[in-house]
């Protein structure tokens, strides 16, 4: 059977099957190489082992400082100066690690020190 | 800019090594592990004497030797016998820090397991060890016959011979020397076996210096220095054999001091060594037992070590009853060092006496008795108090026995602090003084570098005007001959003894844009706000202060004189103003010298009427007095330069300004006999030349003039050149001195010497 379609018709046959197909798109590669190749598992945690991350580094650097000030607000804030053996019934006992402080012309114990600087305060 | 990165490079370089460094810590943060790894130093004292007692009572006799050995001796010789928490001397006062090496055992505790160490274990160096230290923990029980008795069977252990039995022989040689006992020290010496020590540089040094001692008792003075000299020869070889410097091996520093003070003896016909006893005792008549006591030679008193080998051979313990004694002491200067706990410092005081030289002389026997004195508690103000008025009102505990008291003040600002004098002579136990009084004292100014006057630090240049700072304050008491008697400065390591901590707030004024300027450490624009300020207002005596103030600071920190003039004439300015003594003061030590009389009499004088005191009175210092004597000798007041310079020697224990004294004597009677007699009375101390410098000197001058072909016009020669000294006409006198090939060699010796004086 010889072609009794003029190449002008083709032409519009296939603009026309274009416009009718245009909704429809294919999303299947993926599924489809799946199943035409199906992936190993160690092939998945190579894949997962090289991945890659692109980050720009000025949020990041942001976010990092924002942590980091964090960190140090709490390290600050939670980090008693005064030592934690001290038992404060016993601090005229020296304890292993007591430091002396030099200051107004006496000599004290830090710790000691410290303390009645406070009381003085309150 | 991005980054790109892999999640493999993540886990590798970041999640894994985090992982391993915080497990480790928490691993090291366990109680059970960093108690075994840092040897609980975590632990209180009390824990660790509990946990060290309760080990002790389950271990078998052989476990307990080596608990002993590792907890009770210690490892490594970190272990110095006597060694004390603090120090207190005339030059020195330091503490041994923290309490790192006390032990938490008690002494008798101690001294129980130590016997049944030196008992029971195998003779070695941990058993030498033990034995120094229990001889130690007796001694500072005040139990010197026990600790004799434990020196004695901890020798018998050993075998002879040993280098162990030899080194503990030294030990008990000394002792016996020191408690005078001079015939058992020859006999424990002479069975020593020097062959055992020869490694040991120390212990050989330690056993000649013994011997020398030994013969200088025995009035062997000459074989002494023999000894010495041999053992030093010895010394300098083997160090340069083996290519290190003599001077830093040990034992050659004690070597040598003992050999000159030896030499120096035979050159003043000393032959007979002398006694040194004393108590150590509270001023409530409680004596103080177990604590050191140390006789530190002259020469010796500037080296800080607290070294037991390196203070020299004269050390001990003071008894139960607060007893010590010194026997064979070689002839010298000394003075005493106290070596004490903190339990036994604290709240205490020892007041060193204002003439701290203790002269051993011609055998004799000296008495020293010493007495801690309780610290004066202050009153107010304190504990932070801030004041607003325009009248401070200083008080205190008053102290018994005293006469008058100093005030000092200080301040604090980041990195340190300084004192100052704030009022001599206040005769009551209190002091009202205005803020404008304290405004007006100066402190000594701190900076950071020489040559940058940007590093002044701005605090210790407005003293007492900045509101901000935190001031402090401290008292002396001192009775009727000038002796310090006690003072409120001092260790406070108890709740009891803390008392007021004597900090203050002085918030009467507010601060001028001139004075944030210098707060901003800009002293440069600082300095310009001032001159303003000054030019704005001339009555305005804060501007006016601080610019002399930095301007003096200015001109010691860069090192010049640049602007002397305009400082010296704004000074004037300032002392019309608002008078004060120590502007006073510092102008007449100008016009000294630049050698301007006039002008240095009127400030010496405005200084002593506004400082309230006639000049005979405790008005002037010691140094102070030293430069009107001679200011008055270089106006040809020589009658009355002689009573100024005999008060300073009075003053002074070091007899700084002898040698100008010494002139002046010469210059006005004309006989080297007179003033050979002054430089006997007052030998000149802590000088580069030793103590009997000018009697030397004037001895050897006296041969040099019998040796002169002409003794008229060797006499004549003598006084023109010290009328040059007198005069002040250095500038003939300094060129005349360093004249070499001249017949007088000693008397350009002694005007060189002159010269140096100051």
């Amino acid at each position: 059977m010889t072609s009794d379609h003029s190449p002008n018709e083709q032409q519009q046959i296939r603009k026309q099957l274009e416009q009718e197909l245009q909704s429809i798109q294919f999303k299947g590669h993926d599924h489809v190489l799946h199943q035409t190749h199906p992936e190993s598992l160690r092939s998945r945690i190579h894949a997962l082992w090289n991945y890659e991350f692109d980050i720009s580094l000025r949020p990041a650097g942001i976010a990092g400082a924002l942590t980091a000030t964090t960190f140090a607000a709490f390290l600050i804030l939670f980090n008693d100066p005064s030592p934690s053996v001290q038992d404060p019934a016993s601090s005229s006992s020296p304890s292993s690690q007591r430091q002396l402080i030099q200051i107004g012309g006496n000599t004290y114990w830090q710790d000691q020190y410290e303390q009645a600087v406070k009381q003085d305060e309150s | 800019m991005r980054v790109k990165f892999k999640v493999k490079h993540i886990v590798l370089y970041v999640l894994l090594p985090l992982l391993l460094i915080s497990s480790t810590v928490y691993i090291l943060m366990m109680p059970q592990v960093s108690a075994w790894l840092y040897g609980r130093a975590n632990q209180s004292l009390a824990e660790q004497r509990t946990e060290l007692l309760e080990d002790l009572a389950k271990a078998s006799a052989p476990e307990r030797i080596n608990i002993i050995r590792q907890k009770v001796i210690g490892s490594g010789g970190s272990y110095t016998p006597f060694s004390f928490d603090v120090y207190i001397g005339s030059n020195s006062s330091q503490s041994g820090g923290d309490s790192d090496s006390a032990s938490p055992l008690q002494p008798a505790e101690q001294i129980d397991l130590l016997n049944e160490y030196i008992a029971q274990s195998t003779p070695g160096y941990e058993l030498e060890d033990a034995s120094q230290q229990l001889v130690f923990l007796y001694d500072s029980l005040g139990q010197q016959q026990q600790a004799d008795q434990a020196l004695q069977q901890a020798m018998a252990r050993f075998p002879t011979p040993s280098e162990q039995r030899s080194q503990l022989a030294i030990l008990q040689a000394g002792r016996l020397l020191n408690e005078g006992n001079a015939e058992e020290a020859k006999e424990v010496y002479q069975k020593i076996h020097p062959e055992t020590l020869s490694q040991n540089t120390d212990l050989n040094a330690a056993y000649t210096l013994l011997h020398a001692r030994l013969l200088y008792t025995d009035h062997q003075a000459d074989q002494a220095l023999a000894v010495l000299t041999d053992a030093i020869k010895e010394l300098k070889e083997n160090s340069y054999s083996s290519g290190s410097d003599p001077a830093s091996s040990m034992g050659y520093t004690p070597l040598t001091r003992m050999q000159q003070s030896i030499q120096t003896a035979i050159r003043m016909d000393e032959y007979t060594a002398g006694t040194i006893q004393g108590t150590l005792k509270r001023s409530d008549g409680t004596p103080v037992a177990g604590a050191g006591v140390f006789l530190i030679a002259e020469g010796d008193l500037n080296s800080y070590s607290s070294n037991v080998f390196d203070s020299g051979p004269y050390h001990t313990m003071t008894d139960a009853k607060g007893r010590y004694a010194f026997h064979a002491v070689m002839p010298g200067f000394y003075q005493l060092r106290l070596g004490l706990s903190f339990q036994q410092v604290d709240g205490w005081t020892w007041q060193v006496p204002a003439d701290p030289w203790i002269h051993v002389t011609k055998g004799k026997q000296l008495q020293q008795n010493t007495v801690l004195q309780p610290l004066i508690q202050l009153k107010q103000p304190v504990n932070d108090q801030i004041i607003t008025d325009n009248q401070i009102v200083f008080s205190w505990q008053p102290v018994k026995g005293a006469a008058y008291y100093n005030l000092e003040g200080g301040i604090q600002y980041p990195n340190g602090s300084t004192r100052s004098v704030v009022k001599e002579n206040i005769r009551t136990p209190s002091l009202t003084i205005t803020a404008e009084e304290l405004y007006r004292m100066s402190m000594g100014f701190s900076y950071g570098s020489s040559g940058d006057f940007d590093s002044v630090v701005p605090e210790s240049m407005l003293s007492f005007m900045n509101p901000n700072g935190r001031l402090s304050w401290n008292v002396i008491a001192y009775d009727s001959n000038g002796q310090q008697i006690s003072q409120s400065s001092g260790y406070r390591l108890t709740r009891e003894s803390m008392g007021n901590l004597p900090f203050f707030y002085l918030k009467n004024r507010t601060l001028t844009p001139a004075d944030r300027i210098l707060l901003d450490k800009k002293p440069e624009e600082a300095l310009a706000a001032y001159r303003q300020d000054v030019a704005a207002n001339p009555q305005d005596t804060h501007a006016l202060r601080m610019l002399t103030r930095l301007l003096s600071a200015k001109q010691s920190i860069m090192e010049n004189t640049e602007g002397e003039a305009e400082y010296i004439k704004l000074m004037q300015r300032l002392l019309a103003l608002s008078p004060s003594s120590q502007d006073a003061s510092t102008l007449a030590d100008y016009y000294y010298r630049q050698q301007d009389w006039t002008a240095y009499n009127k400030y010496h004088a405005l200084y002593l009427a506004l400082n309230d005191g006639s000049e005979n009175e405790i008005a002037l210092s010691s140094y102070d007095r030293s430069t009107y004597a001679v200011a008055l000798m270089r106006q040809n007041k020589l009658q009355q330069a002689v009573q100024q310079f005999r008060l300073a020697m009075q003053q002074d224990p070091d007899h700084r300004f002898v040698g100008s004294y010494i002139a002046n004597r010469l210059y006005m009677d004309r006989t080297l006999e007179s003033a050979l007699a002054l430089a006997e009375q007052y030998p000149q101390h802590e000088s580069e030349q030793g103590v009997y410098f000018w009697t030397n000197l004037l001895r050897d001058m006296q041969a040099e003039r019998k040796q002169y072909s002409n003794t008229a016009q060797y006499d004549q020669e003598l006084q023109q050149k010290l009328g040059w000294y007198v005069q002040g006409h250095e500038d003939r006198l300094k060129p005349w001195a360093s004249q070499s090939s001249k017949d007088t060699p000693i008397m350009q010796k002694f005007m060189k010497a002159l010269l140096e004086v100051r």
